[in-house]
């Protein structure tokens, strides 16, 4: 059966530095895992801060963030409980 | 944050033996709502001037992607919420923006006590009173320096006149205000002249700030102060503090930032009022837990983004627009989250075995990671000798009166 549950893209600005997602593996047998983000000019950098970071895992991936599609269920922008306060 | 009067001049008082938790102070909070972080809020990138160990990075004109005024509003009912008591708004300098005020009443209109850190020179009397009106709590002014220093430090002439200005402003508005001062090789000196101009214009809060590695204060590490100038200053800070209270000015002054403090103000109970108020010092340090990152301060970014620290922005748990902050910040499946939580158990080198490590906990993951490339590394600021890392704590008990040091 089809997804139908409605979500909402999630724009997402560039910040001062570039920004990199970061994914680990704990251990070979474990999923990967998404564990926040990095700052850093390079690639080369940015796995450099993962790595001390996040050293004791299996993996390491990076990906800049500029080149996510984010969609979420209830994002910030649609978490209106208290709407109409806002 | 470590009461410094709390700790050294409060001692004395009937029935104060258990209270370190003062509800006039911003992070003072509670013990059991202090399970719960202090949230730090860069609601702006923006600043009107350019300091020179900003941890933020601040330009002085705002970046694209500040959260809007609507969704600060989600944002602060979601903290609610979660049960976060204190948030500080912070920037850059927040009163660059329109909405301060209004996210202020916002916070306040939720129970959640508003702080707001600022460098003052925005504070009109207007502003002030506005605020005020508003529930801000409490108003604490950077300032860096005598008016030379500051200027330089921050980057533009009559800035130390300006933030006088405004806390005047604060002060004549019925604002609980407070000194932010970032003590550093350039700005220590200075540190008693600030204290006494400030206490003459009614100032009776000073919080003293160890450099942080983070943002622009990575870049100028080379200002910081050797282990040897820290721990004089720390005990100038202590027996000021001691001789203000002596004269009858009962001025609060705090320490944040370095954890050693934590251990030194043992050692320094321990020489000057003897082993009994050492050892209360020692207990009142061991529920306050040391340093706080990832625990009892969080921080969201102008972005939206949660890092562990106001000073740590170089590394993001998730953002808020993605996800309730409640959510990010208890899930302590992220491998470094749990880690710190749990840090007396990963700490390394001289930490490992040193007898502080419950008041401190190895001290700022930050500069640890800065310096040696591995937050559970020791804190390159710590200053306390071989010695004393190995006495016997908690301090064992004596008589309650006055004797002399181990």
């Amino acid at each position: 059966m089809a997804d139908m549950r409605e979500r909402t893209r999630v724009e997402r600005s560039s910040g001062d530095g570039r920004e990199w997602e970061t994914f680990v593996r704990q251990d070979p047998d474990s999923s990967l895992r998404h564990v926040g983000s990095v700052t850093a000019g390079s690639e080369g950098v940015a796995y450099e801060q993962a790595a001390t970071l996040f050293g004791d895992a299996a993996d390491i991936w990076l990906c800049p963030a500029e080149d996510m599609c984010r969609y979420a269920e209830r994002p910030l922008c649609d978490r209106i409980e208290d709407a109409a306060d806002a | 944050m470590i009461s410094v009067s709390k700790l050294l001049c409060g001692l004395a008082a009937a029935g104060d033996g258990l209270r370190y938790d003062d509800p006039s102070g911003p992070d003072q909070i509670t013990e059991q709502r202090q399970r719960k972080p202090v949230v730090v809020w860069n609601t702006t990138k923006g600043c009107n001037l350019y300091c020179e160990h900003c941890y933020a990075g601040a330009e002085t004109e705002p970046a694209t992607g500040e959260l809007s005024t609507a969704e600060g509003k989600r944002l602060i009912n979601e903290l609610a919420a979660f049960g976060v008591p204190v948030v500080l708004f912070s920037g850059g300098e927040p009163l660059v923006r329109d909405d301060v005020t209004e996210l202020v009443g916002h916070a306040a209109d939720r129970g959640i006590r508003p702080v707001l850190s600022t460098n003052g020179t925005l504070l009109t009397r207007e502003r002030a009173r506005d605020l005020r009106d508003a529930g801000l709590a409490y108003a604490g002014v950077s300032v860096d320096g005598l008016p030379e220093t500051n200027d330089a430090f921050r980057g533009e002439e009559g800035a130390f006149d300006a933030a006088v200005d405004g806390i005047e402003a604060c002060l004549d508005a019925g604002l609980k205000t407070g000194l932010r001062y970032t003590v550093t090789e350039r700005t220590v000196d200075d540190m008693p002249g600030v204290i006494d101009l400030l206490h003459d214009v009614g100032v009776d809060r000073f919080c003293f700030y160890h450099l942080d590695y983070g943002g622009r204060g990575a870049a100028v590490q080379d200002a910081d102060l050797t282990p040897a100038a820290r721990r004089r200053v720390v005990r100038r800070l202590c027996d000021l503090t001691r001789e203000y209270h002596a004269d009858g000015a009962e001025i609060e002054t705090l320490l944040v930032g370095n954890y050693a403090d934590a251990a030194f103000l043992v050692e320094y109970a321990r020489e000057e009022l003897g082993a009994t108020a050492a050892r209360r010092v020692y207990e009142y340090l061991r529920r306050n837990g040391g340093d706080p990152a990832g625990e009892r301060v969080a921080d969201i970014d102008y972005r939206g983004d949660v890092h562990l620290t106001q000073f740590w922005q170089g590394y993001a748990l998730s953002n808020v627009r993605d996800r309730p902050f409640g959510r990010i910040w208890t899930d302590t499946a992220n491998p470094l989250l749990s880690r710190l939580r749990t840090r007396e158990d990963h700490l390394s080198g001289k930490c490992a075995d040193c007898c502080y490590r419950d008041v401190c906990r190895g001290g700022s993951p930050l500069r640890a990671l800065a310096v040696h490339g591995d937050p559970f590394a020791p804190d390159p600021q710590c200053y306390l000798t071989d010695a004393e890392r190995q006495r016997d704590v908690p301090p064992a008990d004596g008589n309650g009166v006055s004797e002399p040091a181990d």
